[in-house]
């Protein structure tokens, strides 16, 4: 199978769709068309590595606009951390001020009680099944209604897919052991 | 396949899949015939220099790959070339230009000529279009062939079987190659010579 000539085929079939998740996430002055360019050649990358039983799912519209969201979230990652990284750069001439920006950015490593967890949102996704995958991009990351949700996958009770999709997720993910890492009284502020 | 002596066969290589295999066949094979390459873009498929663009063929800032929008783009792209000399259409019934060629041909071919006369007052309806390509290229008197490919897709496989069941009923004859691979040197070979059956190919199959 030549998977280059099924990658041309597959990204020209949901190019539109694609530049368009891209550019409702994209905003900050930078260029969709480089990041169009950039999830394209992740894409193929994908696909050529695939297994040939997994290779069906790239056919499916909610599995590329899970990639391109997953893509989108990390393009903005990495934007937001260098410029995070640019900051804490500044000289040190006014070290109240770089403490104080740190303090807002949210930078909690010199912290000991707070610890940070960086997840892979597409690692994290790829646990779920494909409908499940689609309620929770379509509930959490694009915001519809359990209505719409209902008439965009054809299903009649989403909710119930959705809280059973974020409960899964929650015991893969482990999230109560970070109970023991904050305290409930830690200030809100 | 000559009609006669000093006719002109041409082949309409379509897609990429159709590209690749250009680029397989033996040049002295391809020396027998007046090569006319189409692609959608060069932005995947990359710059060929015996390759058209259908993009080139539109106006629009961004021809989208889907069914209707190519519609102009291939009837500007049918009247530049001369259709009456193409003999045979080549590409993959996955890919979707070469449905959409295969769907044009099939809709000219069984169109009323005749029908709706005040269409022709519509200087560029498409029943305007229709009838003049249709009195310049015969698809019926025209062949196919069917490249295959391994798709693991399911939309696309059905796309490819209402492909082949419209080229079937299109075209004089239409064939495909049996595997990915296949060789279609000795398919051109025979198809340029009237003489040879071309049905005794290894790899290639009438449908």
């Amino acid at each position: 199978m030549n998977r280059r000539l099924l990658f041309t085929e597959l990204i020209r079939r949901h190019e539109q769709n694609i530049r368009k998740t891209i550019r409702v996430r994209i905003k900050n002055g930078m260029d969709a068309d480089d990041v169009f360019q950039d999830l394209s050649m992740h894409i193929l990358e994908k696909i050529e590595h695939e297994d040939a039983e997994s290779l069906a799912k790239w056919d499916s519209k909610s599995w590329i606009a899970t990639v391109t969201i997953n893509f989108c979230y990390s393009v903005l990652r990495k934007t937001t951390s260098k410029k995070s990284r640019r900051m804490t750069d500044l000289p040190d001439d006014d070290a109240l001020e770089r403490k104080a920006f740190q303090k807002g950015a949210g930078l909690h490593h010199e912290d000991p009680s707070r610890s940070v967890m960086h997840f892979n949102m597409e690692e994290i996704l790829s646990l779920l099944n494909e409908r499940d995958q689609t309620i929770v991009i379509l509930k959490l990351f694009e915001n519809r209604s359990v209505e719409e949700i209902d008439a965009i996958t054809g299903l009649t009770n989403s909710s119930q897919y959705y809280k059973r999709a974020i409960e899964k997720l929650r015991t893969k993910i482990g999230v109560d052991r970070f109970k023991d890492q904050y305290d409930d009284f830690f200030p809100k502020d | 396949m000559k009609n006669s002596e000093n006719s002109e066969n041409g082949i309409l290589w379509v897609g990429d899949k159709a590209l690749e295999t250009y680029q397989r066949t033996d040049k002295n094979v391809l020396k027998a015939f007046t090569n006319h390459v189409l692609l959608f873009d060069s932005t995947h498929s990359g710059m060929h220099e015996e390759a058209t663009y259908v993009k080139d063929f539109d106006d629009t800032e961004h021809l989208a790959y889907e069914s209707n929008p190519l519609t102009e783009p291939l009837q500007a792209y049918f009247s530049s070339i001369k259709m009456n000399t193409i003999d045979l259409m080549i590409g993959s019934p996955y890919e979707l230009l070469f449905q959409k060629i295969i769907s044009m041909a099939k809709e000219i071919e069984s169109s009323d000529k005749n029908k709706n006369a005040s269409d022709e007052y519509q200087l560029f309806s498409f029943q305007h279009f229709k009838n003049r390509i249709a009195n310049e290229m015969d698809f019926s008197q025209k062949n196919a062939l069917l490249l295959n490919q391994d798709i693991p897709f399911l939309d696309m496989i059905s796309d490819a079987k209402a492909t082949r069941t419209k080229a079937k009923r299109t075209f004089n004859q239409t064939w495909t190659t049996l595997s990915e691979k296949t060789d279609i040197n000795e398919f051109l070979f025979r198809f340029s010579e009237t003489s040879m059956e071309i049905d005794k190919c290894a790899d290639v199959e009438k449908i």
